[in-house]
């Protein structure tokens, strides 16, 4: 039995999924600091989704060097079937412990 | 384009290694570039930076120390490095929460090791850019500068043109060699901005090829050049005036009322050790005619030594073409020898004793430092050894315990190291406020990655070397002790720790006596009389535009219309103008008393009529410069007067110009000497000429005496410059007083620093000693209060507290005043109309050591004597 997904993996999952194959440290760190006001380090990515991968969630490649980050290479994520149906599982136990409390949760 | 802090990559390149780095640093390099161009300052943006670096580094050293059970193939992320840094975190946490319990205790710690880490920082940084970091060309040590040297005195001397000749002919030693005007000429420079004045070089065509360093931009000067007027520009100007042009070679320029050819553009990093200019000017030199070789000295020469030659070879082969010279030429070249000196080794030589000094103070800061570590530590563990005792029992290693110690000391030397950085770049920008002009320049530059690595080093050998020691005698005795507190290990700990204070005592004892020599010399120096009135006066230069000014009569015009539009501002009080001012040197010129075989070599100054008396110099004998001298009229300084005809008794003798076949001048005149390049050396006479078409110098600096402060006339001058002809630069624009400052600012910066560096060792000093009896009174406390319970007084107790500091005050004075003599023989460069070994000094210094000392010891002592016997009895 799998463990749950971690908050933060949701929103890499979700990051995946929305970025499709521009995903990679810096478009990853843009969106979720862009949708959630939240700052990750490039650590804390690489290290997320390298357990991800090993989950078998995502896939990763290792691009080509591009000159605006100094000739270094990105390492590109892509999300997997897997990945997906883990995401939507958490989905679906987030949506039945929330179901009913619409009026408390309003801000 | 800001680049991101050197230091939080090379932290993440540390740690992390392979595909994971490159990804890593790539994305942070990226959101840093995100942040400028979201329109991020520099700072915030590299703030940015460092805690993602951390944040990157912390969570996949997080990764290791929880790893998941892997479910595929692959390590997984991170490397060996990256494991071993996750227990690193693990066990500075536990550090953390360790030193945070007893915060006192760290906090002293932490801010010790600061102000020696600190001190250290500063001094370093300013040493590595002027003396330690290695010179930007290639094969630098291959760099030389010749000279000639004049035989009777030693000294080095400029160069005649033939002389270079026969070095640039007959020299084997060198694969290159070039000649460079070494007197001071300025263009004006009329871009769409403020007229700008240049300094100008004039230099051969090889002079870049000796360097090996290679324009930025267009080409280095070729023989051809010097047939018409063409320039290489440094990267400063180019970037000020010319917006960084790329096409910029190849356009013509105004330049001095002449139409200069660009050829090219160096940069900035070559003026490091070839001397600050804006441009350098295509130079030949006069043609070669042996039968009249000139007498006039003006060149600096720079050469590349052959790979194989040695800089005493070199030196071996000029002195031989010199000797040559003199046996060819007699008449010019009799008394003449040549030499050849290192670019390297003469660097920072002006600034390279006090340097050292500093440094030393610095490097005595953290030996002082260090001792109060040790000793916080040694009064912790003593305090501690129960608790080692009953683990030690329970089945602890001894490593285990000095594990957990070394990782607190660990913990207390990063943030000492980060305290001390900081403290290091703030006491830089003081040094900036303070320094000479060169260490300025390398005060700005900031730390190195190279300082900053050095300051780690040695913060982490001092704060280790200083936990292990104690901790490994608290192992020890734990093991033997079996947690029975032994009065051997109170003693023995107390003993090192007496030791530890009175060395500091000693060492706080010679920067206190170093600083009041440095402090009493530069009083002195100040209340020198330099000769004339320098409060109230500023000067500014204007310089002529040959090709404008190009007779007598347009260049006298022009000035006599900026001293009387100058004049009629209120606030001033006299106005002329000179050709060299005071603390400003430029050279010498040779004079012969008429009818006499001496030759004095003195400062020519031409003055405009009045001009003594607005700088204040005063009349020994005789009548100044009047407007309308019927011949040439001069009036020269005492020391000039004394060693011409051995008086002050003028009346009717004439000078020769230059050599006995000089032109004759008659003086009128003498008036007291002005000290010419520092307030520390009479430097040499003075020959004051009035400016006529005939005198060698034409007057282009202006002096005025304001009856206010004088820059508060500033912009009022320029305004009135401007009036005149609103496309004349006023350069140099300053008040005397400054230009004077400029000279003494050696002494201000190393007097600055050993000061607030002997008031640190005096402050650590008193806190050792504190510490010391706060721990022997808390050790004692059961003994004093039997004492005071069978009767003894307050006073005796006091007594008996005292005496431990008494003890290591008179061992330690007297240690220091011993090392203050020692030392006295670095500080003989520095004193000033003082004796450096000056005993008064040594032993005010020992004598306010003492005193704070004492005073600091006088409060343990105090508490000791307020011990309630009754409650102690109780608790024993």
């Amino acid at each position: 039995m799998p463990r749950p997904l971690r908050d933060f993996e949701q929103l890499l999952l979700a990051a995946l999924a929305h970025l499709g194959p521009d995903a990679y440290g810096g478009s990853i760190r843009r969106l979720i600091e862009a949708r959630t006001g939240r700052l990750v380090s490039p650590g804390a990515i690489y290290t997320a989704c390298s357990r991800l991968e090993r989950r078998g969630l995502i896939g990763s490649a290792l691009g080509v060097p591009t000159p605006e980050r100094g000739g270094k290479r990105k390492r590109h994520y892509r999300l997997r079937t897997a990945g997906l149906a883990a995401l939507r599982g958490a989905r679906a136990a987030q949506a039945g412990m929330l179901r009913g409390l619409g009026a408390k949760l309003e801000p | 384009m800001p680049a991101p802090p050197r230091l939080a990559r090379a932290l993440v390149s540390l740690l992390t290694r392979g595909e994971v780095r490159e990804v890593i640093l790539g994305d942070l390099d990226e959101e840093f570039h995100d942040r400028l161009a979201a329109g991020w300052s520099a700072p915030a943006a590299r703030r940015r930076y460092w805690r993602q670096a951390i944040a990157s580094v912390t969570s996949m050293g997080r990764d290791r120390l929880s790893p998941e059970p892997s479910t595929g193939p692959g390590d997984g992320p991170g490397s060996r490095a990256a494991r071993l840094a996750g227990l690193i975190v693990q066990d500075v946490k536990y550090g953390v929460r360790l030193v945070g319990r007893h915060r006192a205790f760290a906090a002293a710690a932490v801010v010790t090791l600061a102000l020696g880490i600190g001190a250290n920082t500063a001094v370093f940084t300013v040493a590595w850019h002027t003396l330690l970091r290695p010179l930007p060309y290639p094969d630098a040590h291959r760099l030389v500068t010749v000279w000639e040297v004049i035989e009777r005195t030693g000294a080095l001397n400029t160069v005649m043109p033939a002389n270079y000749r026969d070095w640039e002919r007959e020299g084997r030693s060198f694969d290159a060699i070039a000649a460079f005007g070494s007197f001071r000429d300025t263009a004006d420079f009329i871009g769409d901005g403020e007229p700008d004045q240049w300094r100008l070089r004039y230099v051969t065509a090889r002079y870049f090829d000796v360097f090996r360093l290679r324009p930025l931009i267009g080409r280095p000067l070729n023989e051809a050049d010097a047939a018409r007027f063409t320039v290489i520009l440094s990267e400063g100007v180019w970037r000020r005036h010319f917006a960084a042009d790329p096409d910029i070679a190849g356009r013509e320029i105004r330049l001095n009322d002449r139409t200069a050819l660009i050829a090219g553009v160096m940069p900035a990093r070559f003026e490091e050790a070839a001397g600050q200019v804006e441009a350098w000017v295509a130079f030949a030199l006069p043609a070669d005619v042996p039968s009249q070789r000139q007498t006039a000295h003006y060149l600096g020469v720079v050469a590349r030594l052959k790979s194989d030659v040695t800089v005493a070879q070199a030196q071996g082969e000029v002195a031989a073409i010199a000797a040559r010279a003199a046996e060819r030429y007699p008449r010019e070249n009799r008394g003449l020898s040549a030499t050849v000196r290192s670019v390297a080794d003469d660097r920072g030589a002006t600034v390279r004793s006090g340097l050292t000094l500093t440094a030393l103070a610095a490097l005595a800061v953290l030996a002082i430092a260090c001792a109060n570590l040790g000793s916080l530590q040694f009064s912790r563990t003593a305090g501690r050894m129960r608790e080692f005792g009953i683990r030690t029992s329970l089945g602890a290693s001894r490593g285990r315990i000095v594990a957990q110690l070394v990782t607190e000391g660990l913990v207390m030397a990063a943030a000492g190291t980060a305290l001390g950085l900081a403290l290091g770049v703030w006491l830089l920008a003081v040094v900036r406020a303070l320094a000479p002009a060169s260490v300025q320049r390398a005060a700005a530059q900031g730390p190195t990655v190279e300082v900053v690595l050095g300051a780690v080093g040695l913060a982490l050998a001092s704060a280790l070397a200083f936990a292990i020691w104690p901790a490994w005698q608290a192992g020890t005795r734990a093991a033997a002790s079996l947690g029975q507190r032994t009065d051997a290990g109170d003693r023995r700990s107390r003993t090192v720790r007496g030791t530890l204070v009175t060395g500091q005592i000693a060492l706080a004892v010679v920067l206190l006596a170093a600083a009041a020599t440095l402090g009493i010399s530069l009083r002195n120096v100040l209340s020198v009389d330099p000769g004339f009135r320098p409060d109230g006066l500023l000067t500014f230069d204007l310089s002529l535009a040959r090709t404008r000014f190009d007779t007598y009569r347009k260049r006298e015009a022009f000035v006599e219309a900026v001293r009387a539009e100058v004049s009629s501002l209120p606030g001033i009080t006299g106005v002329c103008a000179i050709n060299q001012i005071p603390f400003d040197p430029l050279g010498h010129m040779t004079y012969v008393p008429e009818g006499r075989d001496v030759t004095i070599a003195a400062a020519p100054r031409t003055v405009t009529p009045g001009c003594l008396e607005v700088i204040g110099v005063r009349l020994v004998r005789g009548r100044t410069i009047g407007a309308a001298e019927p011949v040439r009229a001069a009036v020269v300084s005492e020391a000039f007067a004394r060693s011409a005809w051995s008086t002050v008794d003028v009346s009717g003798r004439r000078i020769h110009v230059g050599t006995k076949n000089g032109a004759l001048v008659e003086v009128v005149g003498v008036v007291e000497d002005v000290r010419q390049e520092s307030l520390e050396r009479a430097g040499i006479p003075q020959v004051y000429e009035v400016a006529s078409e005939r005198a060698p110098f034409w007057p282009h600096r202006i002096i005025a005496r304001t009856s206010g402060p004088p820059d508060t006339m500033f912009d009022a001058l320029r305004t009135a410059v401007r009036r005149v002809d609103p496309t004349q630069p006023v350069a140099n624009l300053r008040a005397l007083k400054d230009v004077m400052g400029d000279t003494i600012r050696p002494r201000w910066f190393d007097l600055s620093l050993v000061s607030v560096f002997s008031a640190i060792a005096l402050v650590l000093s008193a806190v050792g000693l504190y510490g010391l009896l706060a721990q022997i009174v808390a050790q004692r406390t059961g003994e004093i209060g039997i004492r005071l319970a069978l009767g003894a007084t307050s006073r005796s107790v006091v007594r008996l507290v005292m005496r431990t500091a008494w003890i290591a005050v008179a061992v330690g004075g007297t240690v220091g005043l011993a090392g203050a003599a020692a030392a006295s023989g670095m500080l003989r460069r520095f004193v000033f109309g003082i004796s450096p070994t000056e005993p008064a000094l040594h032993l005010g210094a020992a004598g306010v050591l003492a005193l704070v000392a004492l005073a600091a010891a006088w409060i343990p002592a105090r508490r000791a004597a307020r011990v309630d016997p009754v409650r102690t009895l109780r608790q024993t």
